[in-house]
């Protein structure tokens, strides 16, 4: 988790450059993040904050850091408990801390009304709920956004921003979130609960998000 | 200047109330829900009292094993005695065989014109059909008996095929305890009789579509009788020595020239008995027990549960059924009445192409899943009652959705003949099991 961090505020240090207070951007950013289904993750609201250098009037380049507490959605993690002569399936859910950040890249056509375009590349880090991982237990990999959205401008330093990106983790594996014990995983009844095909590769979630963006040396 | 403020405000409205957001979301706690009733388990175990059997013996009655006959050449009369003088004094002996009798049991009806059918096997390895009478015996009823207290077994019989027959459609009567089919020389019509004057090596039991003149290679019943004891010719002047007596009678007459006296003798030959289940392996004239026969003995066991209206059996390691037969599982009620679950299927898999694949053919197809080795490794019957809508689910048991199981006593996985209407339960039961009290 810590090296990609690094790695991911170097990157953006290195392509800001020598910084000045009216090329810096910051905003915070609130939306909705609707995973892949077979993640086994359920769409959740996403905070996040945006710092970006703008290079010119058309592109910049920064970095982002985003949280989420999403649940674990239990049809993705059945569980079988027998007592005595009685067997009982249960479906298992459990919060998640998502935790997102990276360097990215943005384009935009200027204006008080403008379209942009946004990339970046970073890392994600996971974190299971202690009580259902039995201890701090954390899953990270790498993570991409790709997507754009309008830029309004509501003063000299301030716009808002509408935007939809597509958040892509690569090497996702769902087995890793399961709270389920492989002992307890359904073998009698293991299709009570429809049955979900393991899921490991890319995963491509769909974020929309609103950003108030702040420009503290009061935009260019 | 003025700007930064309001713009500052604005972030950090747009900081709380994201934060605000994030932070009332609900599903934080781990959540551990129920999904759809409890099952209630139990556990199925071999039966296999009521499998398709029987014996094979022959029966031997050798007429005038002994016939002394004296002529009289004159009488010598006294005051108070009559002596009879003897020219003559001829004996002789001959045997007839009478009957050879195959008993099969627990046959289940067959559809369309399919028939069981008796097939004796020459030392030659020649097999020809057993041509005779059938007869069905049938458990009339049991009773008390009115002064001892005793069950008193009834039976009763009928011949279902006459003299020249020698086929049988099977029976799904529950009272229809075994069949015969009874080979008799002096019955018209049964000049194919391969017991008569020639040695026979086993009989078997087939499954045929009609009467056939060959047998198919659904052998699933035999009887291995052997070189030593496997043969007999009705002109054997002297009684065998492989065989035993079952009873003596004498029949006399006294003629005016002679006496006459004929002691017939009913005997069994040894060698013969219980029929032996599974898949003929063909001619072995050196073994009684031959390694190219499969028997099959139930074998396995599984753990079962009703859950709501759905039945639910894993079995595990289940021996093949025979060549022509299947596994099917019924549930019982205290009248003996069945309601079918479902046939066997392999167990369910993530894979799809071989989760709950129809186990029909395991007889005879080493290719579908979990078969190692003469068994079923993992299978599987479930089904769940019409109209409940279960995940996942045939939804074709006959019973109701609600209180699906009331009434219905046990589990019985079965042998059906894959030439068999499934009207029912009770026979070829190998695997049985109790439904726990929760559910009847």
């Amino acid at each position: 988790m810590y090296r990609r961090l690094v790695v991911a505020i170097g990157l953006a240090a290195l392509v800001a450059g020598p910084l000045a207070a009216q090329d810096f951007e910051i905003g915070p950013r609130l939306g909705y993040v609707k995973w892949k289904d077979a993640t086994g993750i359920k769409g959740a609201a996403m905070l996040g904050v945006d710092a970006i250098y703008r290079l010119n009037s058309h592109l910049g380049v920064g970095v982002r850091f985003d949280v989420a507490r999403p649940g674990t959605d239990g049809k993705y993690f059945p569980a079988q408990m027998s007592f005595n002569d009685t067997t009982m399936i249960f479906a298992v859910s459990q919060p998640l801390t998502v935790i997102q950040y990276g360097a990215q890249a943005v384009v935009e056509t200027g204006g008080a009304f403008s379209l942009f375009a946004k990339g970046g590349a970073g890392a994600r880090t996971i974190i299971l709920d202690p009580q259902a991982a039995h201890g701090r237990v954390n899953v990270s990999d790498w993570a991409f956004q790709a997507g754009g959205g309008i830029s309004l401008r509501a003063g000299s330093g301030t716009s808002v921003k509408l935007e939809v990106q597509d958040l892509i983790y690569t090497n996702f594996r769902r087995a890793d979130l399961s709270p389920v014990e492989p002992r307890f995983e359904p073998t009698r009844f293991p299709d009570v609960v429809p049955y979900q095909p393991a899921f490991d590769g890319t995963a491509h979630n769909i974020y929309a998000a609103i950003s108030f963006i702040f420009t503290p040396g009061g935009g260019r | 200047m003025t700007r930064r403020p309001q713009s500052g405000r604005m972030a950090l409205f747009a900081v709380l109330v994201s934060g605000a957001f994030l932070a009332c979301q609900s599903s934080l706690t781990e959540v551990t829900e129920a999904v759809g009733p409890r099952s209630f388990d139990f556990a199925v175990g071999p039966a296999g009292s009521v499998l398709p059997g029987g014996a094979a013996y022959r029966e031997l009655v050798r007429t005038l094993v002994q016939r002394h006959q004296v002529t009289y050449e004159g009488v010598l009369v006294t005051s108070d005695t009559v002596v009879l003088l003897a020219s003559t004094n001829t004996q002789d002996t001959t045997a007839t065989d009478s009957a050879t009798t195959v008993m099969v049991g627990s046959l289940r009806h067959l559809s369309g014109n399919g028939v069981y059918q008796v097939w004796a096997q020459a030392p030659d390895g020649t097999i020809s059909p057993v041509v005779g009478r059938v007869t069905e015996y049938t458990h009339v009823f049991d009773q008390l008996d009115p002064i001892t207290g005793d069950s008193v077994f009834v039976a009763d019989s009928s011949d279902v095929a006459a003299s020249g027959g020698g086929t049988y459609a099977g029976s799904d009567d529950p009272l229809v305890d075994s069949v015969a089919f009874r080979i008799i020389p002096a019955d018209p019509g049964n000049t194919v009789n391969p017991f008569v004057n020639t040695q026979v090596n086993a009989v078997l039991v087939t499954i045929e579509s009609a009467q056939a003149t060959t047998p198919s290679n659904v052998r699933f019943a035999w009887r291995r009788l052997g070189i030593a004891t496997g043969g007999s010719t009705s002109s054997d002047a002297v009684l065998r020595a492989d065989t035993v007596l079952l009873a003596t009678f004498t029949v006399g007459s006294v003629r005016t020239d002679s006496i006459e006296v004929t002691r017939y003798a009913r005997r069994r030959l040894t060698g013969t008995g219980a029929l032996t289940f599974g898949n003929y392996g063909g001619l072995d004239i050196v073994n009684a027990a031959s390694p190219n026969d499969y028997i099959f003995a139930p074998r396995g066991a599984g753990l079962a549960g009703a859950r709501g209206p759905e039945m639910s059996v894993d079995m595990e390691e289940l021996a093949r059924p025979p060549v022509g037969f299947y596994y099917a599982g019924y549930i019982v009620d205290a009248d003996g009445k069945g309601v079918l679950v479902d046939t066997l299927r392999s167990a369910w898999s993530a894979d799809p192409t071989v989760s709950r694949v129809s186990m029909y053919d395991a007889d005879v197809n080493d290719l579908l899943p979990d078969i190692v080795a003469g068994e079923i490794r993992h299978s599987q019957i479930r089904n769940c009652a019409a109209g409940s809508g279960q995940n996942s689910c045939q939804n074709t048991m006959a019973l109701p959705a609600d209180n699906t199981f009331t009434g219905y006593v046990n589990f019985q996985l079965k042998l059906e003949p894959k030439g068999g209407v499934a009207l029912g339960p009770n026979k070829s039961v190998t695997h049985l099991g109790p439904l726990p009290k929760a559910v009847k």
